[in-house]
């Protein structure tokens, strides 16, 4: 299972997978940004990304993507923008590994909070996410469910070996 | 007589354009003062407790570049009177977007219209940078933020999330906010 750091190379299925992120999530025409805008921004540093290679088809099975908030009362932390493992890589515990990696950027550099946003209807990611031992659910009136791991959470997310 | 009189009018002019413009960006040195206002904002909100955050690590994080400010200086008093903090953050369907971290002006020095002049300079950062929104948050009972706020074009307010408004301007409401 190779998970590593997303590289403008990578750019083309990133945009792929956020496209259909989109769709999944009823949305699609939401997209707005061009490869060429979300490569300059990877390259800049605005965003930050995982992709995971599939270990049979060595194709890019899927992606992690976070940006850096910052505030004035924390200081840095991390939100994960999408999580996304493409329909054909499901069941092969590449979602965790893609979070895993996230957890372990967290932790190394002493962020006290990570959070991400689901919406309410996607059952399989709420699954997903409850069996994650220390995330706050967080509701939301929109329908979003907004989830959290303080800095204990995200050590022990990023030591978890199963 | 002649000379002294125009090396006169030139000095006090040079003094009143220093004078009109109690706004600068703010640098490494004004972080005392930008994390002291960010501990009375945090005061005011009854929310002091949250703030886990110190003047080191704050410093720490302006010299990373982690986040910008502005600073008021008062022109009568010649005192820090009110800031803004601001940082980026990313949406991946649109893009970079600019989130104000805090706007303050100190109860002795409001209705001078510095927290106006603060905002705008946090639109023109957004409109040069090409930022695709600003995003900013206020607590439900701040009818006094709420007031204000709402006086601009081009502002949205969208979700209550734990008793905090989320308020959004949009290219648009840049664009004309900075014109």
């Amino acid at each position: 299972m190779a998970v590593r750091a997303a590289t403008s190379d990578d750019v083309p299925h990133l945009m792929g997978m956020i496209r259909e992120l989109a769709d999944y999530e009823k949305m699609p025409s939401s997209v707005k940004l061009d490869e060429a805008t979300l490569a300059r921004d990877l390259e800049r540093g605005a965003f930050g990304g995982f992709v995971v290679v599939d270990d049979e088809s060595h194709e890019v099975a899927g992606m992690l993507l976070y940006y850096l908030p910052y505030s004035t009362w924390i200081g840095q932390f991390m939100h994960m923008e999408d999580l996304y493992v493409r329909p054909a890589y499901r069941r092969k515990g590449y979602g965790k590994v893609l979070w895993r990696a996230a957890a372990q950027l967290s932790r190394d550099r002493g962020y006290v909070r990570f959070q991400w946003d689901v919406l309410n209807w996607n059952t399989p990611a709420i699954n997903f996410y409850k069996k994650c031992p220390g995330a706050v659910d967080l509701t939301e009136k929109e329908g979003w469910l907004k989830y959290r791991l303080d800095a204990e959470g995200i050590a022990m997310m990023a030591e978890s070996t199963d | 007589l002649k000379i002294h009189l125009g090396f006169f009018f030139v000095l006090t002019f040079l003094l009143a354009i220093a004078f009109s413009m109690p706004l600068r960006a703010a640098t490494r040195d004004d972080a005392p003062i930008l994390f002291q206002m960010v501990v009375e904002l945090a005061a005011f909100e009854k929310m002091e407790s949250e703030v886990v955050s110190n003047l080191e690590r704050f410093t720490q994080d302006f010299e990373d570049g982690r986040f910008r400010g502005f600073i008021v200086i008062d022109d009568e008093t010649e005192k820090p009177s009110g800031m803004v903090v601001f940082s980026y953050r990313y949406d991946c369907w649109k893009g970079k977007f600019m989130y104000m971290n805090e706007l303050f002006v100190r109860p002795e020095y409001r209705y001078k219209k510095y927290g106006k002049l603060l905002w705008a300079a946090v639109a023109k950062v957004a409109k040069d940078e090409d930022a695709c929104e600003i995003v900013w948050r206020v607590l439900d009972w701040n009818q006094n933020a709420i007031r204000f706020y709402q006086s601009v074009k081009g502002v949205s307010e969208t979700k209550n999330d734990s008793g905090f408004l989320s308020y959004k301007m949009t290219r648009e409401g840049i664009e004309q906010f900075g014109a």
